[in-house]
């Protein structure tokens, strides 16, 4: 993530937070986000070659496509404006960042190798909500290769419950420290 | 003397001719006596003329033979007593040479004998530091095989687990790694 992307989240979340629509904010940037991600999106994006009344009707049509909100809107022609809509993934990233931290809220991944039961998921998100003071927004993956138990990433922080790990560290004890393949 | 030799050496040939002129005059069988008294006088005066004229010289180099044949002695002797002197010194060396062969012979032995020592108790050594290095080498070896032996054992069992447990894990063993982790992340 660069820092312009940083410096435009910064701004946006200044103005959303004084307009109080942070939340409403944060889900059209997330929509806009999975627009960018699209590799033909992404390259119209960040055409050099764009002129600025090309790049400002792109950003017209997107937000009114979109029906975004008026904030919203001229973010995205600021962005036009000043050829940073290439930067929509990082901004929208690095706003949820931040409005994670203004609602005391931290993202997981939860990974299991079969796919885990209500009761299961709550057990393990309230675990880590008392662990962490915080919200904690779960994310479910299945991954078979775990063999059992579960993978929980918390901000980068790794939390490995799983059959397949035991199970090699096992075999590491087994064979005395020497790393296996 | 000088006159007296002239003299009688005047006298030799008148004489001699005295002799001849009566053995002319009275010749008679027999002993000529009177020719062998001349002749003997004659004799005598050639030896006294001799002796006068040639005797200094004979006496002087009778007495430098003398002389040189004493210094020649001398140097003999001389010569001889250094000799002497020099056998009895090489005599005494050789003595003493005897004791000093036999003085480095003895040393030579118990030099032989440390240096022999110094070399078994080097070969000893090295025998012992060789002998160190293939027992560690063999220790290290057989340490490594079984640490190889462990760790092929640990991934045998790893893909076996791995292989069955799929199969053999239930629905309810997943809640219990569930309930396990979460007591985890509680604790």
């Amino acid at each position: 993530m660069s820092s312009v992307a940083r410096r435009y989240a910064k701004a946006l979340f200044a103005v959303a937070d004084e307009e109080g629509a942070l939340e409403q904010t944060a889900a059209e940037l997330q929509v806009l986000r999975t627009l960018s991600d699209d590799a033909q999106i992404a390259a119209a994006l960040a055409n050099p070659l764009l002129s600025a009344t090309a790049r400002n009707g792109l950003a017209r049509t997107i937000a009114d496509n979109l029906k975004l909100s008026r904030t919203t809107h001229n973010f995205l022609a600021l962005l036009a404006d000043h050829r940073r809509l290439d930067q929509l993934g990082g901004i929208a990233a690095h706003f949820e960042r931040l409005l994670d931290e203004r609602l005391q809220r931290v993202r997981a991944t939860i990974t299991s190798a079969v796919a885990l039961g209500d009761a299961q998921l709550h057990a393990i998100v309230a675990a880590f909500q008392q662990q962490l003071g915080r919200t904690v927004l779960a994310e479910t993956r299945v991954d078979p290769q775990l063999l059992g138990g579960v993978v929980v990433d918390v901000a980068g922080t790794i939390y490995d419950g799983s059959v397949r790990t035991q199970l090699h560290t096992l075999a590491n004890r087994i064979a005395g420290g020497r790393s296996l393949q | 003397m000088k006159h007296l030799s002239i003299f009688a050496f005047a006298l030799l040939m008148p004489l001699a001719a005295i002799a001849q002129e009566i053995e002319e005059q009275h010749p008679h069988p027999g002993v000529p006596w009177a020719k062998l008294a001349f002749t003997a006088i004659n004799f005598c005066i050639f030896g006294a003329i001799l002796y006068r004229a040639a005797g200094a010289f004979v006496r002087n180099s009778l007495r430098e033979r003398r002389k040189r044949i004493q210094a020649e002695l001398e140097q003999a002797e001389r010569v001889r007593r250094e000799a002497e002197q020099l056998r009895a010194e090489w005599q005494r060396r050789m003595d003493k040479l005897a004791g000093e062969l036999e003085a480095m012979l003895a040393q030579a032995r118990q030099d032989i004998v440390v240096e022999r020592d110094q070399i078994l108790a080097a070969a000893r050594r090295t025998a012992e530091a060789i002998q160190r290095d293939a027992e560690r080498t063999a220790e290290n070896e057989l340490r490594q095989a079984r640490e190889r032996l462990r760790a092929e054992v640990a991934q045998q069992a790893l893909h076996i687990a791995e292989r069955l447990a799929p199969a053999q894990l239930t629905a309810a063993d997943q809640g219990r790694f569930v309930d396990e982790f979460v007591s985890q992340v509680r604790r």
